[in-house]
């Protein structure tokens, strides 16, 4: 499979301001194009500003390179909405931009609209989490457009954290996929404004452990308090599993020994 | 009160010679592997050298390095309570231990010694331990002795005799009095941070600012999980305006957090982990692993005040003091 001339991204974008994420899609859709990409633009209620631009520019690109969706067509309204489903459409259709010349897909996806409940929510985030790890090898982009002023900052933080960019403020942490099933990247910091939502997004990402252990990739991390280990723990715990934290920070081994985590096996590096 | 099977005996040696320590150290381990009893000795170096060159070789008494392990009081107290733990499912009937505190925690740091001593008395007494705390009456300063005796029921003197204190003073009891600590030196300056109702967050970013690559990465960490523990537990249990400072000097980063509130009420908050850690009483704990000194300033009608001290180059991990 090729892969697009631009480093594969999945970037969560909060807006507030719907004039900097016009500015801001239209980049990054440009950016796309460029490179030779399929571009897919799904507008939401408010981020409607970028349609107009990409169609009237279509002539530009070569055919079927552009393409505009009613957001009923790609995220459908009957029923719950299936992960699982989502997953293997967005699969199919970058091969099937691959299939037809393209580099790549690039999608821009305003998914206000699926999130609005908790259970949606939650159903939303984990497909996020999966999609964003079919992203680390294959040639999709994608810009996971929320609006703030209806989704509030927590939620927002739930989708955020899980994605490897994101334009929204005051994520204490990261938590997005890594290479394979067994593997996650955790960033930032967690602290306990963070515990919470912490043990929230471990659940989701549905790590699947290769030899029974899972590996949470914390080269990057800035701290996190015992709380954090012990939903690791907990995680480990309910999972049957054992945890693998790769980190420098040198307090992770020496708070595993005391509090006798022994579903947590530290790396210590550096 | 000792039984059969637990209950903690916890003596002090005032010597004024090595004659004197010898005098009262040789005869006690001797009874101890004379009954079989596991028989442990943490001296310093001169004094370890002083007993083994009496004692017979091979006698199966264990030698602990006393600087390294009494370097922190609460990873002795975790240390201690494994050990003994691990001579009773082996079927010990009773665990002889000498040790002495190196001269340096007779200084600045004695605040959280003289608790550890205290605290002891009831956090060893699930087991059946006979210890015996040494003291070189020569270089000891007297506010120190002062809290032996309040620390111990009494002093052995050769010829097995002994000395009861009638200052002794019941832990919790000593625990929960008013102790002021002695101020850092660094304190006298202005400090490098001054913050008020910090999160932890804007807490650890401020120690990163003023630090200026002082602490190694492992004191660093330790810090800032301590001041951030310090932050959390200000905000959370305490009453504000919570107040964080910092200072540093050549060797050291000192930091302080208060709160208006009246500090833990547990007495022996920081020195054992409370809990399951879910609910909180882990934190304080870990501050005792993590920092070189904690000193808790409370029962004060202003508040109560948590001094974190990190020292550059003496580092040892936390998992293994």
């Amino acid at each position: 499979m090729a892969h697009g001339a631009s480093s594969p991204e999945h970037t969560c974008w909060a807006y507030d301001d719907h004039q900097t994420f016009v500015l801001h899609a239209r980049a990054f859709l440009h950016a796309g194009l460029t490179a030779g990409e399929q571009v897919w633009y799904v507008p939401g209620r408010r981020s409607s500003g970028v349609t107009g631009w990409l169609l009237d520019g279509a002539p530009d690109w070569p055919p079927g390179a552009v393409r505009v969706f009613d957001p009923q067509e790609v995220y459908s309204a009957a029923g719950a909405f299936d992960p699982v489903a989502q997953l293997t459409a967005y699969m199919a259709a970058t091969q099937d931009a691959v299939a037809a010349g393209f580099r790549g897909l690039r999608v821009v996806a305003d998914a206000t609209a699926m999130v609005r409940t908790r259970p949606q929510l939650d159903a939303f985030v984990r497909y996020e989490y999966a999609i964003g790890r079919y992203m680390r090898t294959a040639p999709l982009s994608a810009l996971c457009v929320y609006d703030r002023t209806e989704l509030g900052d927590r939620a927002v933080a739930e989708l955020a954290c899980v994605h490897r960019r994101t334009n929204a403020g005051h994520v204490p942490f990261q938590m997005y996929p890594g290479r394979t099933a067994r593997d996650t990247v955790l960033t930032g910091e967690v602290d306990g404004s963070a515990e919470d939502l912490f043990a929230t997004v471990l659940e989701r990402a549905e790590l699947h452990p290769v030899a029974g252990e899972v590996v949470v990739h914390a080269e990057e991390l800035g701290f996190i308090t015992h709380r954090g280990l012990l939903a690791l723990q907990r995680h480990a715990e309910r999972r049957e599993l054992t945890v693998v934290i790769r980190t420098p920070l040198r307090t992770v081994a020496p708070m595993v020994g005391a509090l006798g985590l022994t579903g947590i096996r530290v790396e210590s590096l550096g | 009160m000792m039984t059969a099977n637990r209950g903690h005996r916890h003596d002090a040696v005032c010597y004024d010679s090595d004659e004197h320590l010898l005098a009262v150290v040789v005869p006690f381990l001797l009874g101890g592997i004379a009954a079989g009893e596991p028989t442990v000795v943490s001296l310093g170096e001169r004094a370890e050298g002083l007993v083994r060159a009496i004692l017979p070789p091979g006698d199966g008494v264990t030698f602990l390095a006393g600087g390294a392990v009494y370097a922190r009081p609460a990873s002795v107290i975790r240390q201690y309570r494994n050990l003994f733990a691990d001579h009773v499912a082996a079927g010990a009937g009773r665990i002889r231990i000498i040790g002495e505190l190196p001269s340096t925690a007779h200084g600045i740091t004695w605040d959280w010694w003289a608790r550890y001593e205290a605290a002891v008395n009831e956090l060893y007494d699930d087991f059946p331990v006979w210890s015996m705390c040494a003291y070189d009456t020569r270089i000891t300063p007297e506010v120190v002795l002062a809290d032996v005796r309040r620390t111990h029921r009494r002093t052995v003197l050769p010829g097995g005799r002994h000395l009861p204190h009638p200052e002794y003073t019941e832990p919790a009891a000593f625990l929960g009095e008013p102790r002021r600590p002695l101020p850092d030196p660094l304190q006298q300056a202005p400090p490098r941070a001054d913050l008020t109702d910090p999160s932890p967050g804007r807490a650890r970013e401020a120690i990163r600012e003023v630090h200026d690559d002082l602490l190694g990465r492992e004191a660093l960490d330790g810090m800032l999980l301590a001041v951030s523990e310090a932050v959390s537990n200000a905000h959370r249990h305490g009453r504000g305006p919570v107040r964080m400072r910092a200072w540093t000097g050549a060797d050291r980063v000192v930091v302080s957090v208060s709160d208006t509130g009246a500090g833990p009420a547990d007495p022996f908050a920081g020195l054992l982990p409370a809990g399951d850690g879910t609910a909180g009483g882990f934190g304080l704990w870990l501050t005792h692993l993590f920092c070189d000194h904690v000193a808790l300033d409370r029962g004060r009608p202003e508040g109560y005040t948590i001094r974190l001290t990190a020292v550059t180059g003496n580092r040892t991990t936390a998992s293994n003091r």
